[in-house]
């Protein structure tokens, strides 16, 4: 057609998408040691829901305690690939999470493709509380496609990180005597004012 | 007494006689025709003494011989029949007895006209049987005319008004042309007057006979070529030549033309061939630096009501608005939509005499001035007219307009300007899809509020951007407007790339500040989360 009378020039008709939230079965967690505060290989499973650009970037958003030793590496295979390649690790911290962002090289991938990703020495939380894990991956530039549902894993540790020692410090010792038992505890991290000792 | 007698005698003669008399005349006049010539011969002595008449003709004009002569009678009275002989190459006698009257009509053919026009004298003489000579007297014929060279024909390059111009010239003479003969150009309709070269003469057939460095003379409407035909040129001969820098006609009429004339001699006397040439063919001139505008501050859009237009020219030649008007006009494809009319009145710039003009609008455009007045504008002079408008313009793109100079009704320059007309611009338009989540098949709501009246089946165009895609072909529509009873039950969605174009929307004509909205399904989402670059819509007049 020729000739148009009016046009929308001018006018900023603009969308902006949104990430999708992919099923919570689509991303997993599982790590060598549940040790508290203990340095541990983690492993991450993605498939992909939509698909996996080329290049593109995964961020994994654990709480800020889980740092990332100076020394981890990640590796990955691909369900499509089952070479062990290296990637790209960085990550940085502030007073709400730790985010460590995969940078990879790889082709853009179709749905199904599972990501099994191995990074080494991440810190173990320094608590038994359950802690929730997120991924998000993005675009070589930097915009989000998919995520996982912060609430859909958490991970909880279960050996103690720490030793406590008891001393009778008391001369009587018959029983029924209350006398005073001396505890020494080797404190695993900072503790906060917050923080409660339970023996 | 012998004195006495010698009076008497002399008296006598004087009364009975007086000197003979001739007229003669070719029953066809052209040259070389071969015709019947028609005598009066009066002897001058109503007493006939028998002798010998003579009739010569100018050698070598005419030229007889035995089968020259093939009959020789009484006009009056065809079965009298005169016993002519020849008595050489140019001349023939016959006997004149006394049964003959005074006066005699003859008629002779056949005699060949001569190869060219001027005045010949016949002489007539007369010797009685006893030997008295008559006065010889003579009688000239001045009524031969030239022939009709077989063909001619000419072009000009370029073939523009008031252009000088290359002109190619055809002919095919009838007539022999001896060597030295000349050549005569005269332009009929109008007076091509000289740029101050003289002409070139290239010449394309017939070389052999043609002088190339000829020199012309231009004189009024003449153009005279003296010792033209270097070598005799034999009947039947076609020439072709070209002569440039001669000046086209003034207009594109079919009234002019160049008669062309051959000449036996160098000083154009004695005619052989003539024939009268039209110019065809003669185009308009472009006017120079023609454009038509509107205001510099002024984007000219769709709904611009009565916008002003300028026009500015270079007059292509002497404008004399006694007898030129000036019509401006568009095409027809477009006149629908774009029509041109004036004020009263036409103000022209400075450098122009004369008072504004007024002018008169047809159906496709204006002309000015309607009433003939005696303002002019110099060959050249930079022009600037002022007083057009548009009317409402329905729907955009790229108007051409037509500037055409006539004189006497008769076009002899034209050219074309454009103006562009762009879109309006929607008063409000947004995009909402129902989903925004990436890579996700969802309906889009295309919302526009129109600033211009729609016709009946108008249509929407919208682009998509980049990532934003749709299965090509059909696509599913549903559409409301909020002038509700005008919405068509026939809308059509097609998809091709990144357009979706949604046609026949309306039933009837909708006013503008309607709101067309789109619901189409089938869009999907791109598939990251970075903003897209914007849709973009179109309307489309339709119809009415």
């Amino acid at each position: 057609m020729t000739n148009p009378v009016d046009d929308s020039t001018g006018h900023n008709l603009t969308i902006t998408p949104s990430a999708i939230t992919i099923p919570n079965s689509y991303f997993t967690v599982s790590r060598a040691d549940t040790t508290n505060m203990k340095y541990t290989t983690y492993t991450f499973t993605y498939r992909v829901y939509t698909s996996f650009p080329a290049n593109g970037i995964m961020t994994l958003i654990l709480p800020t305690a889980m740092v990332v030793s100076s020394g981890a590496n990640a590796t990955y295979t691909l369900s499509s690939d089952a070479t062990n390649q290296s990637v790209a690790i960085t990550n940085s911290t502030n007073s709400t999470s730790n985010r460590i962002t995969l940078t990879f090289t790889t082709a853009t991938l179709p749905s199904n493709t599972v990501f099994t990703i191995a990074i080494s020495n991440i810190l173990n939380y320094y608590s038994y509380k359950p802690i929730n894990i997120q991924m998000i991956t993005s675009s070589s530039d930097g915009f989000a496609i998919e995520q996982s549902n912060l609430a859909a894993f958490s991970l909880t540790n279960t050996a103690p990180d720490t030793t406590i020692t008891a001393s009778d410090s008391n001369s009587n010792t018959v029983n029924g005597n209350s006398i005073t038992y001396v505890f020494a505890i080797r404190t695993p991290s900072l503790l906060y004012t917050t923080d409660l000792i339970s023996i | 007494m012998k004195h006495l007698f010698t009076l008497l005698l002399a008296a006598f003669i004087t009364i009975i006689r007086s000197d003979p008399q001739i007229t003669v005349s070719p029953s066809l006049n052209k040259i070389n025709q071969v015709t019947t010539y028609v005598f009066t011969f009066n002897i001058g002595v109503t007493s006939i003494l028998p002798g010998t008449a003579t009739i010569s003709f100018p050698s070598p004009a005419y030229s007889f011989n035995t089968s020259s002569i093939t009959s020789c009678y009484d006009s009056t009275d065809t079965s009298i029949l005169f016993g002519c002989t020849l008595t050489n190459s140019s001349a023939f006698s016959f006997r004149w007895t006394s049964a003959m009257s005074e006066q005699i009509f003859m008629s002779i053919s056949s005699i060949k006209n001569p190869s060219y026009v001027d005045n010949y004298a016949v002489s007539f003489s007369f010797v009685s049987d006893s030997g008295t000579p008559f006065t010889t007297v003579s009688s000239s014929i001045n009524s031969l005319q030239p022939d009709e060279l077989t063909s001619c024909s000419m072009s000009f390059s370029p073939t523009f008004t008031n252009t000088y111009s290359a002109v190619t010239f055809s002919l095919v003479n009838k007539s022999p042309i001896p060597a030295g003969g000349s050549l005569q150009l005269t332009f009929v309709g109008y007076t091509p007057a000289s740029n101050g070269t003289s002409l070139s003469i290239s010449v394309t057939t017939g070389a052999s006979f043609i002088n190339a460095s000829s020199i012309s003379t231009l004189i009024g409407a003449y153009y005279l070529l003296a010792n033209f035909f270097t070598t005799a040129v034999p009947s039947s001969t076609t020439l072709v030549f070209t002569l440039s820098f001669m000046l086209s006609p003034p207009t594109t009429g079919s009234s002019f033309s160049i008669t062309m004339l051959t000449y036996a001699s160098t000083n154009f006397q004695y005619k052989i061939d003539e024939r009268s040439c039209s110019i065809s063919g003669i185009t308009d001139l472009p006017t120079p630096s023609l454009s038509v505008y509107t205001s510099t501050s002024t984007t000219l859009r769709v709904g611009a009501n009565r916008a002003s237009l300028s026009m500015e020219f270079k007059a292509p030649s002497l404008i004399n608005f006694t007898t030129d008007i000036i019509t401006v006009q568009v095409a027809s494809s477009s006149s629908q939509y774009l029509f041109i009319f004036t004020l009263s009145a036409v103000p022209l710039s400075n450098n122009v005499t004369g008072s504004s003009l007024a002018g008169s609008n047809t159906t496709t455009g204006i002309f000015f001035p309607n009433v003939l007045t005696s303002s002019t504008i110099s060959s050249g002079t930079g022009t600037r007219v002022t007083g057009f408008f548009l009317n409402t313009l329905i729907n955009s793109g790229t108007k051409t307009v037509t500037v055409q100079f006539s004189r006497s009704n008769v076009s002899y320059s034209s050219n074309t300007a454009t103006i562009i007309v762009h879109p309006n611009i929607l008063v409000s338009a947004s995009v909402t899809p129902t989903s925004t989540l990436v890579l996700t098949s969802t309906t889009y709501s295309f919302v526009l509020q129109t600033a211009n009246p729609l016709g009946v089946a108008a249509a929407v165009v919208i682009t998509l951007p980049t990532n934003v895609t749709i299965a090509s072909g059909s696509c599913s529509v549903s559409a409301s407007l909020s002038a509700t009873s005008s919405l068509s039950s026939g809308i059509a969605c097609n998809a091709a790339g990144q357009v979706i174009n949604v046609t026949n929307i309306t039933s009837t004509i909708i006013a503008a500040n309607t709101t067309i909205t789109l619901n189409i399904s089938g869009i999907t989402n791109p598939a990251v989360t970075k903003a897209t670059n914007t849709f973009f819509y179109q309307t489309y007049y339709g119809t009415g």
